[in-house]
C-alpha cells in the first residue's frame, strides 16, 4: 500500500483513542489491589491484633517503607510506558529506599542480644512470609502487566520489573494486615525477597509479553 | 536541540495537538509531517535493506495511531516519535537478524565473481585452443563451429563441408575424446 493511503485510512479511523498511560495504569493497579485484599481475607484473614499493631512504630515504619517502593515504582512505571521517557529517578529512589530497609534491619539486628538475633531476622513465619507475599504479587503483576501491554514500554524488561516491584509492595503492605511479626529485620529479609522474586518474574514477563 | 529539530518539533507538536483535540482534517497532515523526519531515520540505519524502509515506515506510523494515548502533551514530540521508530527498527532487527545473517548479498562480492581481467579470458581461450589442438581436424573443426561460434548443425555443415550426421559423430566424438584426456568422470 502507499503510504499516502495508509494515512489517509489511519485518519478515517473514528475509534477515540485509548485513555492516557497514567489513568490506564491506575485503574489496574486498583484491581489487582482489590483482587489482593480480597484473596488476603479469604485465605489469610486479619490479624485480630491489628489494631495495637499500627501503633507500633515498626509497623509505621514498614508501611512508610513499602508506601515510598510504591510510590517510586509507580511514578517509574508512569513513565517507563511512554516511548521517549527515561525512567528518571525512579530507579534511584527504589535503590535508596532498599538500602534505608536494609539500614534499618542491620541496626535492629546489631542492637539484639547475641542470643535471641536468630529469634530477630527469622522470625516465627518465615517459611509462609515470602511465599504468602509472592502469591499476593501474582494478581497485580498481572494487572499490571495487561496495562502495560496497551501502552508503549520501549524497555519492555525493565519496565516488567518495576512492575513487579509495584506488585511486590503492594502484596506486601496488604499481607502486612495479617503479619503478626514485628521485626524490622524480618521486614527487611523476608519481604525484600518476596518483592525481588515478584521483580524477576515480571522481568521475565515483561521480555516475553511487553512487544508491541 | 539544534535548530532544525527545533523548528521540526514546533511544526509537528502544532499540527498533532491540533488534531488530537478534534481538528479531524490535520489529523492526516501530522501523520505526513511525520513520516518524513521517520523515514529519513530508518534510511539511515537501513542502509543495506533500503527495500524494506517504507514497510517500516508504514508500521511506524500505524503504531503512532495506536499508541497515540502515550503521547504526554509536557513531553517533546520528536522524542516520543523518534523512540516508537527506533523501537520498531529493533524489532524489525530482531525478527530479521538471524534471517539477515545467512543472506548474503551477490553485490557484495562482484568483485570476486566477475572475470576481472583481460589476462583471466586470455589465459581461458588459450587453454581451450591446446585443448582442441589435440583432436583430429574435423572433429575439432565441428566442435569449435557448432559450441565456439554457436552455429547450427546445418550451417556448421555447409561451411566445414561435411554431412550433418557427420558434423554431429565428429562432435560426439571429440568431446568424448576431450572428456578422456582432459575431463573429470562426471
Amino acid at each position: 500500500m502507499n503510504t499516502n493511503d495508509l494515512i489517509a485510512l489511519l485518519a478515517s479511523d473514528t475509534l477515540q483513542p485509548q485513555p492516557p498511560a497514567r489513568q490506564q495504569l491506575l485503574q489496574k493497579l486498583m484491581l489487582g489491589a482489590v483482587v489482593c485484599c480480597v484473596l488476603l481475607l479469604v485465605f489469610f484473614g486479619m490479624n485480630p491484633r491489628m489494631s495495637e499493631m499500627a501503633l507500633l512504630p515498626a509497623f509505621v515504619t514498614k508501611m512508610l517503607l513499602l508506601g515510598a517502593l510504591m510510590g517510586f515504582s509507580l511514578f517509574g512505571l508512569f513513565r517507563l510506558a511512554r516511548p521517549g521517557v527515561t525512567a528518571g529517578r525512579s530507579l534511584w529512589g527504589i535503590g535508596l529506599t532498599l538500602l534505608a530497609m536494609f539500614g534499618i534491619g542491620l541496626v535492629q539486628l546489631l542492637q539484639t542480644g547475641s542470643g535471641a538475633r536468630t529469634a530477630q531476622w527469622m522470625g516465627g513465619s518465615w517459611q509462609v512470609c515470602t511465599a504468602s507475599i509472592s502469591a499476593l504479587s501474582l494478581p497485580v503483576l498481572t494487572a499490571l502487566l495487561w496495562s502495560l501491554r496497551q501502552l508503549a514500554p520501549t524497555r519492555p524488561v525493565l519496565s516488567g520489573a518495576v512492575a513487579g516491584v509495584l506488585a511486590g509492595s503492594l502484596a506486601a503492605s496488604i499481607y502486612s494486615l495479617h503479619c503478626p511479626e514485628t521485626s524490622l529485620t524480618f521486614f527487611a529479609v523476608w519481604y525484600t525477597v518476596a518483592m525481588a522474586l515478584s521483580a524477576a518474574l515480571g522481568a521475565m514477563l515483561g521480555g516475553r509479553w511487553l512487544r508491541w | 536541540m539544534n535548530e532544525s529539530l527545533h523548528t521540526l518539533e514546533a511544526e509537528l507538536h502544532a499540527a498533532w495537538m491540533q488534531s488530537l483535540q478534534g481538528d479531524h482534517a490535520s489529523y492526516p497532515r501530522a501523520l505526513s509531517l511525520m513520516s518524513g523526519p521517520v523515514r529519513r531515520f530508518l534510511k539511515k540505519r537501513m542502509q543495506s535493506q533500503l527495500s524494506d524502509v517504507e514497510d517500516l515506515v508504514q508500521e511506524t506510523l500505524m503504531t503512532i495511531h495506536q499508541r497515540r494515548h502515550t503521547y504526554q502533551s509536557d513531553q517533546p514530540l520528536t522524542a516520543w516519535l523518534y523512540a516508537i521508530a527506533r523501537y520498531k527498527w529493533v524489532d524489525h532487527l530482531r525478527a530479521h537478524g538471524r534471517r539477515e545473517g545467512l543472506h548474503d548479498d551477490i553485490d557484495n562480492w562482484s568483485e570476486t565473481l566477475s572475470v576481472d581481467s583481460y589476462e583471466n579470458a586470455s589465459d581461458a581461450n588459450k587453454d581451450l585452443a591446446v585443448m582442441l589442438a589435440g583432436l583430429p581436424a574435423s572433429q575439432r573443426q565441428a566442435i569449435e563451429h557448432t559450441r565456439l561460434l554457436d552455429l547450427s548443425i546445418t550451417e556448421t555443415a555447409k561451411r566445414i563441408g561435411q554431412s550433418d550426421a557427420s558434423v554431429k559423430v565428429n562432435i560426439h566424438r571429440g568431446l568424448k575424446t576431450l572428456m578422456v584426456r582432459w575431463g573429470t568422470t562426471t
